[in-house]
Formats: C-alpha cells, sequence, structure tokens
C-alpha cells in the first residue's frame, strides 16, 4: 500500500502546471488623461494579478505589441500608463472605452519592498511607482519629470496617506532638479532606494547612492529592448549582467549593473 | 547517455530557440542542472525575426513567431567563446538554418571551428519562407546531413511532424546523421475574435508545449518502431515535467529538450525532470538506458 500511495503522490499533479505567463484578452473600460500621459483601465477576460513591477505586452490588434508596466487594478482589471511616442502608443492613447487589446504576461519577477525603501521614478518610468502604489506600498515615492504639470497630475493618482515627493526641472514641484540631484540632495531619505527611470537617470543614482553607502540594500528598473516579453526567446539580455531581464528582472540588484550602466 | 556521439547527462536539454538565445541564456540552462545546452538557431545572414507579439502563451504551452531572429554566422563564435568564457562547461550543440545543404555545410564549418560538440539542423521551423518552399524535405535532409558531416561534428538533425516524417528519418539515418530530434513546433495561427485579426506578429506561428505532446510522443514511437537503434533519436514537444520525458524515453528517445515549459513553467523544470527520471529509473528497477523504447518491447 505505502508504494503505491507513494507513487500516487509522483504521479499526483495537474496536467497543466500553473502557467508563469498568460495571454489574455482585455477591453479598455477607462481612460484618463494625465498631465499629457493617459491611464487607460483594462477589463480582463482572466486575471493577471502582476506584482510591481512586472510588465507585461499590450498587444493592440493589427500593431506591433510593446512592453508595460502593468499596475494592479483589482481583481480581473489592470491599467497602464501609456505615453504616446510611438505608433502603438499612440493608438493606446486614443483608444476609448469598449477597444479590444491584449495583454501577455505577466513578465519578469515581483519585488517586494521593504518598508521605507524609496521607490525613485522618472520619465516613463513613473508608472513603476503607481504599480507599488497601487499594490499598497505606501512609499515614500520620489516621481520626477520634465514638467511640472505631469508630475504634479501623477501626483492625483497616489492615494492620499501616501508620502510623494514631486521633481521636476521647472517650478512647481517639492524639489527643482532632476531625480538624481533630488536623491542627492536628500529629498527622499531612506537605507534601499528602488531606481526606474532612463538610463542616465540609473547612472546617476547608482554613483550617489554607492556615495551614500546604500548600493547593496538597492534596485533598480532597467529597460532592454524585449521582443517575446515571455523569457522564451531569450533576447532580453542586460548587457554586462547575467540577466535576462524577462526572466530576472526588471529590478535586479544595482550591485550587478556596474557593467550594464558604465560605471567603474 | 551517450546522444548521437555527444555525452548528455542527464539526458535533458533546452530546445533550441528557448531562453538559451546568448551565452548568458546558456548559463542560466547548465545553472538549471541541464547536461547540454542548445543555441538558439543561426542562420547564415543575421535575422531581426517577426514582430511582436511573436510569443503568445496558449492552452500551458506557446504559439511562437520567432522567425530565427538571430546575428549571423558570425554570432557562432561569439557565442560559444563568450559561454565558455564565463565558465559554461556542458556540451554546446549549436542549431544552424541554412537555405540550401551548401549553407548547412558553411554554418556546420563554423560551428565546428567555433567549438561545437554538435550541431542540430533545423530543418522544419515553420515560421520562415524556405523551409515551406522545399519540396522533398527528404532529398534535402540527405544532402544537407552530407555537407554538415564534411565539417567533422556530430550531426543531428531536428524534423517537423508530417506525412513525410519517416521518409526525413529514414534520410537522416540513411546520409550518416548521428541523432534526429523530434519534434519542431507545428504550423498553428491564433485570432482574437473581438478584433477579427491574427495575434500573432508573423501572422502564423508554431505551436509548442503540452498541446502538441501526444504527436511528438507519436513520431518517436514511429521512428523507433521503424529505425530502432540505428538513430538516437531525441524527444521534444510539450515536456514539462518527468512524466512527460519518460513518455518519450519509453517511446524510444534516448534524450529530452524541454522548449516551452522553460518559459511557462521555469527553468527549474529542467531539475524536476532530472531528479524525476532518476527516481522513477529506480521505481521501476531499471537504468534509463534500459528503458529506452521498452514500450515497445512490452516491458515490464
Amino acid at each position: 500500500m505505502s508504494v503505491l500511495l507513494e507513487l500516487k503522490r509522483l504521479v499526483e499533479r495537474p496536467y497543466h502546471r500553473h502557467s508563469r505567463v498568460l495571454s489574455v484578452g482585455g477591453w479598455v473600460e477607462r481612460v484618463d488623461n494625465v498631465g499629457g500621459l493617459y491611464l487607460l483601465q483594462i477589463l480582463t477576460d482572466s486575471p493577471l494579478s502582476p506584482e510591481p513591477p512586472q510588465f507585461g505586452m499590450v498587444w493592440v490588434p493589427g500593431m506591433e505589441a510593446v512592453p508595460m508596466t502593468l499596475i494592479p487594478a483589482g481583481e480581473d482589471r489592470v491599467a497602464i500608463l501609456v505615453r504616446p511616442v510611438g505608433s502603438t502608443t499612440n493608438a493606446l492613447a486614443a483608444m476609448r472605452p469598449g477597444k479590444r487589446l491584449m495583454l501577455i504576461g505577466p513578465s519578469g519577477k515581483g519585488l517586494r519592498l521593504r518598508p521605507g525603501t524609496a521607490v525613485v521614478a522618472g520619465g516613463s518610468a513613473t508608472t513603476v511607482a503607481l504599480a507599488y502604489a497601487a499594490s499598497g506600498y505606501r512609499g515614500p515615492y520620489l516621481v520626477a519629470t520634465r514638467r511640472a504639470s505631469e508630475a504634479l497630475a501623477l501626483r492625483r493618482l497616489f492615494p492620499s496617506s501616501n508620502e510623494v515627493v514631486t521633481a521636476c526641472e521647472d517650478s512647481g514641484c517639492d524639489f527643482l532638479g532632476t531625480a538624481v540631484d533630488a536623491i542627492r540632495e536628500g529629498a527622499v531619505d531612506a537605507g534601499a532606494y528602488l531606481i526606474a527611470g532612463p538610463k542616465p537617470m540609473l547612472r546617476g543614482a547608482y554613483t550617489v547612492l554607492r556615495e551614500r553607502g546604500v548600493l547593496e540594500t538597492s534596485y533598480a528598473v532597467v529597460e532592454v529592448e524585449v521582443r517575446c516579453g515571455t523569457g522564451a526567446c531569450g533576447l532580453c539580455r542586460v548587457p554586462g549582467t547575467p540577466y535576462l531581464l524577462c526572466v530576472d528582472g526588471p529590478a535586479l540588484p544595482l550591485t550587478d549593473l556596474a557593467a550594464y550602466l558604465g560605471v567603474s | 547517455m551517450i546522444v548521437g556521439r555527444v555525452r548528455v547527462e542527464p539526458p535533458v536539454m533546452n530546445a533550441s530557440g528557448v531562453v538559451a538565445a546568448s551565452a548568458a541564456g546558456a548559463l542560466k540552462v547548465e545553472g538549471a542542472g541541464a547536461g547540454a545546452v542548445v543555441t538558439k538557431t543561426f542562420t547564415l545572414r543575421p535575422r531581426r525575426g517577426n514582430k511582436a507579439p511573436m510569443v503568445v502563451p496558449y492552452l500551458g504551452g506557446l504559439i511562437n513567431s520567432v522567425g530565427l531572429a538571430n546575428p549571423g554566422i558570425g554570432g557562432i563564435r561569439e557565442y560559444v567563446e563568450e559561454y565558455r568564457r564565463l565558465g559554461g562547461s556542458l556540451p554546446i550543440i549549436v542549431s544552424i538554418g541554412g537555405e540550401t545543404p551548401e549553407e548547412f555545410g558553411e554554418l556546420a564549418i563554423a560551428a565546428t571551428d567555433a567549438g561545437a560538440d554538435a550541431v542540430e539542423l533545423n530543418m522544419s521551423c515553420p515560421n520562415v519562407s524556405w523551409t515551406a518552399s522545399w519540396e522533398d524535405i527528404a532529398s534535402i535532409v540527405k544532402e544537407s546531413v552530407a555537407a554538415a558531416k564534411a565539417a567533422g561534428i556530430p550531426v543531428w538533425v531536428k524534423l517537423g511532424f508530417g506525412k513525410g516524417l519517416l521518409r526525413e528519418v529514414k534520410a537522416a539515418v540513411d546520409s550518416g546523421a548521428d541523432a534526429v530530434v523530434l519534434i519542431n513546433t507545428l504550423p498553428a495561427m491564433l485570432i482574437d475574435v473581438w478584433a477579427m485579426k491574427p495575434v500573432l506578429g508573423g501572422v502564423t506561428g508554431g505551436l509548442s508545449g503540452p498541446p502538441i505532446r501526444p504527436i511528438a510522443v507519436k513520431a518517436v514511437w514511429d521512428a523507433y518502431r521503424e529505425f530502432g537503434d540505428s538513430i538516437d533519436i531525441v524527444g521534444v514537444g510539450g515536456v514539462d515535467g518527468w512524466e512527460a520525458a519518460a513518455e518519450f524515453i519509453l517511446a524510444g528517445a534516448k534524450a529530452v529538450q524541454v522548449g516551452a515549459a522553460l518559459s511557462v513553467v521555469g527553468l527549474d523544470v529542467i531539475r524536476e525532470i532530472a531528479d524525476g527520471l532518476l527516481s522513477y529509473s529506480k521505481k521501476v528497477g531499471r537504468p534509463l538506458e534500459e528503458l529506452v523504447g521498452a514500450v515497445h518491447r512490452g516491458l515490464p
């Protein structure tokens, strides 16, 4: 009997195991203009349950799919923040409720932040901060954009209980300057950071955080060209590291990114 | 296990095109416990591949239209050397995709010079135009194997499922190939009925994963029944756990490749398969070598 039970235990598992990455159709439920960016609420055919900062490939029928951070928005819903810069993102920005799209994801790994970790997000990566806020993380956050109008519009998307500092290069924000300036000047002071933004911003942050002795506890959300978004094609290598973005990222330990960022 | 003149221990590898597109990916496959690494398919000229979506999860598997994105023949040496420089120690099987037998020969020489342990001739990718234009695949197999063998490296041939499969396997056997890899993805398409449009950037693609496993097992079973030990068989198609791997081995495969599951389930599935096969072999009281093709011999 025990042998039979053991054999049963060996074979007892679902025929199709739980998939790490799914393809899920969705319907645009609502579109909000947020200081020139577009926040799309999407009702999905089945739950995706992304954990920040996971992302997904967003397919607009007939167009090339693009990778975007998935913002949790409740059961059977996700949101994406779109900066209209290319043909697909322009098509997304022009979408109206009821339009169809598809999401392939969630890709990469979720990263649970230890309390007190500062999330610093700049440029199109400000969506990473929104994803953490939507998942219940209270901050502190530093949202950095070029224009104050964008930063202030984004600020309104955070729950009022969150600690959010804005930084921009014109007047009107809490801090005048770039994200890196803001970290250097202590606009958000923390023992650990998650930095999300373009490569020059990550490079600057790396140097400042090293000087402050908090590199080992900090992460960066990296952007490289993503082709399949599932980890299958293996083309999303982060140069100078052993990491594949769609498998290991998009958040990676800052200490492992010196070669990628070109800092010595 | 010696498979196609290469020691593959444990007898589990990644399938070409999955994860190990770069040396970094190959190291991940090695770290996950594989017995060999299979590269992305290299073609003579660089290929960017199709637009996204190029991979769509479907029924526990994937439909892909990657379209053999690769840096071309010059990338072979770079890949193999970087893998070795970074400490990679597994046998490396370089997948090559020629449009003609001559191109297969040229690519095989490049792989040999780079220090590869074997070449896998990709003769069945459903996402490129030239394979569709081949009228007599068996003849192309024969000539391509001969051209690749001239490079002096073990030659594996990856074939797709179809009416002519056994003729193609026979062509591989007759031309002295060291192994056949059965099967490639099946031609497939996905349409979003609400958008009324094909989803894949390449419009059509190839289906892999558990949905094709029974077909792949049948292909291995057919080939082993017909050709027995005259050629080694590597089974691929929906291997997502040790039972699936054991099915292929019992049908006649000496080793398996894991494709869709590396993405859908995760890299850990390789170690689960390797450990599971070992445990299964102990449970049934026979070494894995003895289990190859066992279903044909009516064991136990």
